[in-house]
């Protein structure tokens, strides 16, 4: 299960993994090995436990992590030149400028101790060794876990191959496996040499382990063996140019799809043009029919998932599904086999009705987002088919303009233009849907913050609007030039163009654009110090909202509100706006939002000449800035400035600078409360009582040891136990304390000397 | 091998991060060469005024330019095939 949005703190690790059988030896050497290098590989062929043995690692060695253990998961991906954005995604970051991604990745990583786990990589291992090999040398605390089936292979990278499980630790998992079959199994001394035989024909491979294990519902262990020599003796599809092992697993796969019916064979190969996970309601519209009953892919589903075919996620409502990457790819090549172009085409028809029947502008709009970002995958998916399949750019190009709320709000900015421009170049000549495409990308860039790249784009869509009658995407276009103007300080300009587009969504009936362009409007009035004309615009955007049901605009409506109130002198009146803005900012998860939130609430502040408050509240919002990570808008710089100026002057630069510290070091959870004037929690690294140490007392005796220049060797002899043993308390050491070199471990203790135990000393001495 | 320019508009992209990206593409290039395909990464030149970056690869196609960099996660508006003229 992963950890949910309000849960994540600092790991974004799935939390409630599956039992996890032995492997003590491999984890020992796994995480000697980290302490010597800051990338590492667990390779090895599929099915035989990498990704599962990544994240025991991972979960086993987070706390050393000061900045976390961040999981980017892989396999689902298949655009190598969207490796950073699926690193964006599992930092939680977003996507907010048009700067390059790689930098502002590096930049936010530079000064973190974190590990970052790179699952599944095998199939974009250029990608992945390029961007790791440039965030090593940019961020010197920062360590990255692979897992894949091949070495990175670039330069400080220790590789690992991950063995099958030996035979105790297979007739293990093999029983754990079964009792989930056959509540009550048990490895017995009648059974144990059945059962050790099959694991030994299954070569001790945990996936076939795993596939062969979920058979016992109708098979005894005696029939599940003949069956299984007989199976592999008949069994010949599996490439010769395997390895012995990968042919294990193959034919174990084979013999599984085998035992199905043909009905659930042909659901396993439909279900392969999904990616990343996917609900019933999907699999039916997708996989049902052509000669699937609709009305039994329920009951089909269930066997596949007590099959281990498909892995149910129950943490969702709906439950989500999956599969492992060999099942997939085995699947796919059946699918292939059997011509099924006609499945992926329904799989984009699908995800393309979804985002028609989206509401972006509705009282369920923050489900309907939460929903994509769910589906993600899917809809990289629908879109790759479009732009790759002859004669689907236009559907392609339709879709990714569809989303263009979507690609803002979860800011996925960079990735919404990149598919739109990708479409925009495809030879498509002019159309109704090639000018929206032209403003949304337009609009995408405007708030990445590319003006001239946003004008040109929204320029040549307004010109083929005008052409084409096209009065939706002309409201559109116009609409957001104004924005560009805005952002290049011409105030005179930009109102004009935004009361043209008022207009003109007026005429279209377009309550969304009406919406949105009036809440630009009373920001541009606000620059322009006409507050009494801006609050009456925020009015009738904020009746627009309420009437649709509608908080995201709701919430700029309330952000507008209170900076205008502010600038008419009703300063208490602001503040109140503001905290209304912010809850409901944290409610829908606008991080944009959030940082304008609090940087206005910093204004105001300062303004009734709470300016130790103020400095504070401008250290909160530069942390929430950072959060996205996102400079502050240009035209809002003038104000920050004035405050930040004013609050200097008043309360000199090393109080000033120790109140916005303050609020600097605070998480951005940590900022809102504060700025909300809700009671901060800490986090416990923070609180941990002055005198305790973070080291357990052996890891305190080896530090103490190291630090009077022992070698790992004489630090094994002194303590009796072996090297190996040290090495993984000096790593554990170096993760605990987030420090690189045996030196930082002797500065440690000389400087904690009283948080070292005593019972830890008098043992070395 | 062709001669070919690859042109992107990156607001705020420093010398310094045209550095990280020219390592990244002549790393990509390195390891997508071979086994009968050849690029080779020339220069790069950062125009910062208009935020425009234009690189210039030798390469058998254009798709190959196109891959080295998307492998380097380094995005471009166009690649075209392209002439130079040195000084005789």
């Amino acid at each position: 299960m992963r950890a949910s949005r309000s849960e994540r703190g600092l790991h974004n690790v799935p939390a409630g993994i599956t039992s996890f059988v032995g492997r003590r030896q491999e984890l020992a050497e796994i995480k000697r090995l980290f302490s010597g290098s800051r990338l590492l590989t667990l390779t090895g062929m599929g099915g035989v436990g990498k990704t599962r043995l990544g994240l025991r690692v991972a979960i086993d060695i987070q706390r050393a992590f000061r900045d976390g253990v961040w999981l980017a998961e892989l396999a689902a991906l298949d655009d190598p030149a969207l490796v950073t954005h699926a690193m964006f995604d599992a930092l939680d970051l977003r996507d907010q400028s048009a700067r390059w991604l790689v930098a502002t990745l590096a930049e936010y990583l530079a000064p973190k101790h974190a590990l970052i786990v790179l699952d599944n990589v095998e199939h974009l291992l250029d990608a992945c060794a390029v961007l790791a090999d440039t965030l090593l040398r940019s961020c010197p605390e920062l360590r990255i876990l692979v897992t894949s089936r091949r070495p990175l292979g670039i330069s400080g990278e220790v590789s690992f191959t991950v063995p099958p499980l030996p035979s105790p630790e297979a007739v293990r998992l093999f029983a754990e496996r079964a009792v989930s079959v056959v509540p009550g199994f048990a490895v017995t001394a009648e059974n144990e040499a059945t059962v050790g035989q099959l694991c030994k024909q299954l070569e001790g491979i945990p996936l076939a382990i795993e596939l062969a294990a979920a058979r016992l519902n109708v098979l005894s262990l005696e029939q599940l063996l003949v069956r299984l020599q007989d199976r592999f003796a008949l069994l010949t599809t599996c490439s010769r140019t395997a390895l012995p092992r990968q042919q294990t697993l193959w034919r174990t796969i084979e013999w599984s799809y085998g035992l199905l019916s043909l009905d659930d064979q042909m659901l396993w190969q439909r279900l392969t043009v999904f990616s990343g996970s996917f609900d019933l309601e999907a699999i039916e519209h997708v996989c049902a029919g052509e000669l699937l009953a609709p009305e039994a892919v329920l009951d089909q589903v269930g066997r596949l998932v007590d099959q281990s075919i498909l892995v149910r996620d129950g943490s969702r409502n709906p439950v989500r599904y999956s599969m492992l990457e060999s099942i997939r790819q085995f699947g796919r090549g059946k699918l292939h086999e059997s011509g099924g172009a006609d499945f992926r085409r329904r799989h984009r028809d699908y995800y393309r009705q979804l985002v028609t029947a989206m509401q972006p502008f509705g009282a369920s709009q923050v489900q309907w987002f939460d929903r994509l970002s769910l589906e993600h995958s899917n809809l990289r998916t629908a879109l790759d088919y479009c732009l790759n399949e002859p004669g689907q750019a236009g559907a392609g190009m339709e879709l990714a303009s569809a989303l263009w709320l979507y690609w803002e709000t979860r800011g996925r900015l960079s990735e919404g233009r990149r598919w739109i421009e990708q479409f925009l170049r495809s030879g498509l000549g002019p159309s109704p849907a090639r000018a929206r495409a032209l403003w949304t990308a337009g609009y995408l860039a405007v708030v990445q913050g590319d003006v001239p790249a946003a004008q040109a784009l929204l320029q040549e869509s307004r010109d083929l609007s005008a052409a084409l009658g096209e009065g939706r995407s002309a409201a559109f276009s116009i609409h957001f030039l104004g924005r560009v103007l805005l952002f290049q300080g011409n105030l005179a300009g930009a109102a004009a163009l935004t009361e043209q587009a008022i207009g003109l969504h007026r005429q279209a009936g377009d309550e969304t654009g009406l919406g949105f362009a009036l809440v630009q409007l009373a920001i541009i009035r606000c620059f322009q110090r006409r507050a009494v004309d801006a609050i009456r615009l925020l009015d009738e955007s904020a009746d627009i909202s309420n009437r649709h049901g509608e908080r995201w605009n709701l919430s700029y409506v309330l952000w507008v509100l209170g900076f205008a109130t502010w600038l008419a002198g009703r300063a208490d009146d602001a503040a109140e706006l503001e905290l209304r803005a912010l809850r409901l900012k944290r409610d829908i998860d606008d991080r944009v939002g959030i940082p304008l939130c609090i940087e206005a609430m910093a204004w105001i502040a300062g303004s009734v000449e709470k300016q130790d408050h103020a400095a504070a509240l401008l250290g909160c919002a530069r942390s929430a800035l950072q959060a996205i990570p996102s400079p502050l808008p240009n035209p809002f710089r003038t104000y920050h400035d004035a405050c930040e100026a004013q609050a200097r002057a008043r309360l000199g630069d090393t109080a000033f600078s120790a109140a916005s510290g303050k609020g600097e070091l605070m998480s951005l959870q940590e900022a809102v409360s504060f700025a909300l004037e809700e009671k901060v929690i800490r986090p416990a690294r923070e609180t941990q009582p002055r005198g305790s140490s973070p080291l357990s007392r052996r890891e305190a005796e080896t530090a103490s040891l190291v630090a009077q220049g022992l070698s790992n060797k004489a630090v094994a002899a002194k303590l009796m136990i072996s090297e190996r043993t040290v090495d993984s308390h000096v790593l554990n050491i170096l993760n605990k304390l987030g420090i690189q070199s045996r030196t930082e471990i002797a500065s440690w203790v000389t400087r904690h000397q009283d948080s070292v135990p005593a019972s830890a000393l008098s043992r070395i001495r | 091998m062709s001669l070919f320019i690859v042109d992107r508009i990156i607001p705020g992209l420093t010398v310094q991060q045209l550095g990280i990206a020219q390592h990244a593409m002549v790393e990509s290039a390195r390891r997508l060469g071979g086994n009968g395909a050849r690029i080779r990464y020339i220069r790069s030149t950062l125009i910062p005024g208009q935020s425009r970056c234009l690189c210039l690869f030798e390469a058998d196609h254009r798709n190959l330019v196109r891959t080295v960099n998307e492998t380097a996660q380094f995005p471009f508006s166009s690649i075209d095939e392209a002439v130079e003229l040195i000084t005789p």
